[in-house]
């Protein structure tokens, strides 16, 4: 039952994110599911049991992409799930929206800006806009807490 | 700390070996797309089609004029059809007078559309054809109705990534079909193509069609891109700007050509 669960979350993501997501985007912008998964795992079992997830997340999202070298948006997410833990840890530790909210939006924006640092090093087209990262963020965030508050639930009931 | 640091460190490693063992890493993308591609067809074609059921619902009242709008077109277009058969008659009739064999005419081959970015970051998509079907870099795709897709930018085995028209990668050098003004498409921040540095003396009407010059060496000349969708020749600028409406719905693309 445990891992049917797990297998039927990846599926609903997966379908949403490639099937319904691409179709319903604000101003050519929707959100990245498997980066809010990570941050929300690593908010709730910690970094170190979320890593396969991360690694593995990843790895799809970079075959997924049209840059040339493996492994950015994996260095990417790890890097952005180290800054989620770090909040949790030191700044939010008394679990809320709002610390919840704080915590994600950092981690994109993380996210983001390691991207483009990448993409500036390899000399790739990544077209980033201030306007289309706040954009993503709202829209991310929108997706997000429900997608916590399922994993918490999930994990919650587990223990 | 030092186990974040310890296991980035490994990661980056490892990252560092795979990409440059040659050749595993294209290997590993043609396995995962081989794996994960028809999975993404069936979600894609199943996403699409929710979607356009809410969007028939939400735009019911609009579908009798547009398809009053639609009829009429209909017929415009047979007529064009028409003569274009007879056009295309005579021109098979011309190439035999002037022996040119079927050699010099375009080879070309079909691809499915099997996969895109799914970060929503840059604008590409997989199609399922490869090295081993002659696919090379820098190869011209168009759509089946022959409107301009893209460029291979990279090829696996059986598969091959295409850069759209609107990705930020792509300067393509066009113009108006009926005046022949030059300029460069480009990609804005909201997502939109447009065409920049049309002198103003120049008069553009809305729906002008945009085909590519052929001068940036990248496409060939004449292929068809889109039309022209609103028309900026503000007094504090210099030079208009055209945005433009793509002839490809890249949303809805699941076939495409590819000139080889």
């Amino acid at each position: 039952m445990k891992y049917f669960c797990i297998v039927l979350y990846i599926i609903v993501i997966f379908f949403l994110q490639v099937g319904i997501l691409p179709n319903l985007k604000i101003f050519n912008v929707f959100p990245n599911l498997f980066l809010l998964i990570s941050i929300g795992l690593t908010i709730l079992i910690g970094w170190k049991k979320a890593l396969l997830w991360t690694i593995s997340l990843g790895l799809f999202l970079d075959f997924y992409s049209s840059y040339n070298i493996l492994g950015i948006s994996t260095i990417g997410m790890l890097l952005s799930s180290f800054l989620t833990q770090f909040l949790n840890q030191k700044y939010f530790k008394k679990e809320n929206k709002l610390s919840i909210i704080l915590i994600f939006t950092s981690a994109i924006i993380f996210y983001e800006l390691i991207l483009l640092f990448f993409f500036k090093i390899s000399d790739t087209g990544y077209d980033f806009y201030l306007s289309k990262l706040i954009i993503r963020i709202i829209y991310s965030l929108i997706l997000a807490l429900p997608m916590f508050y399922i994993e918490k639930w999930y994990v919650d009931k587990i223990k | 700390m030092n186990k974040a640091f310890l296991t980035i460190l490994i990661l980056v490693v490892a990252l560092a070996i795979i990409n440059l063992i040659p050749g595993l890493t294209k290997g590993l993308g043609n396995f995962v797309y081989a794996v994960f591609s028809p999975i993404e067809r069936l979600f894609s074609n199943a996403g699409k089609g929710i979607i356009n059921c809410f969007q028939v619902l939400i735009s019911i009242s609009e579908l009798n004029t547009e398809n009053l709008a639609l009829k009429e077109k209909n017929i415009i277009l047979e007529t064009e059809i028409a003569e274009l058969k007879t056009i295309k008659q005579e021109n098979e009739v011309l190439k035999q007078a002037l022996n040119i064999s079927k050699a010099e005419q375009i080879k070309t081959d079909i691809a499915f559309v099997v996969g895109k970015d799914i970060q929503g970051l840059q604008d590409w998509i997989l199609i399922n054809k490869g090295t081993k079907h002659g696919i090379k870099t820098g190869m011209v795709v168009i759509s089946q109705e022959k409107a301009l897709v893209g460029r291979i930018s990279e090829v696996l085995e059986g598969f091959s990534k295409v850069i759209l028209i609107s990705s930020k990668d792509s300067n393509i050098a066009a113009m108006l079909e009926n005046n022949r003004t030059e300029g460069l498409i480009k990609k804005n921040e909201k997502g939109e193509i447009f065409m920049d540095f049309i002198p103003k003396t120049e008069k553009i009407e809305l729906k002008e069609r945009i085909i590519t010059s052929g001068t940036d060496n990248l496409y060939a000349k004449g292929i068809f891109i889109g039309t022209i969708e609103t028309i900026d020749q503000s007094d504090n600028q210099i030079f208009q700007k055209i945005t433009i409406t793509p002839a490809v719905n890249f949303s809805k693309l699941e076939q495409v050509i590819i000139i080889k």
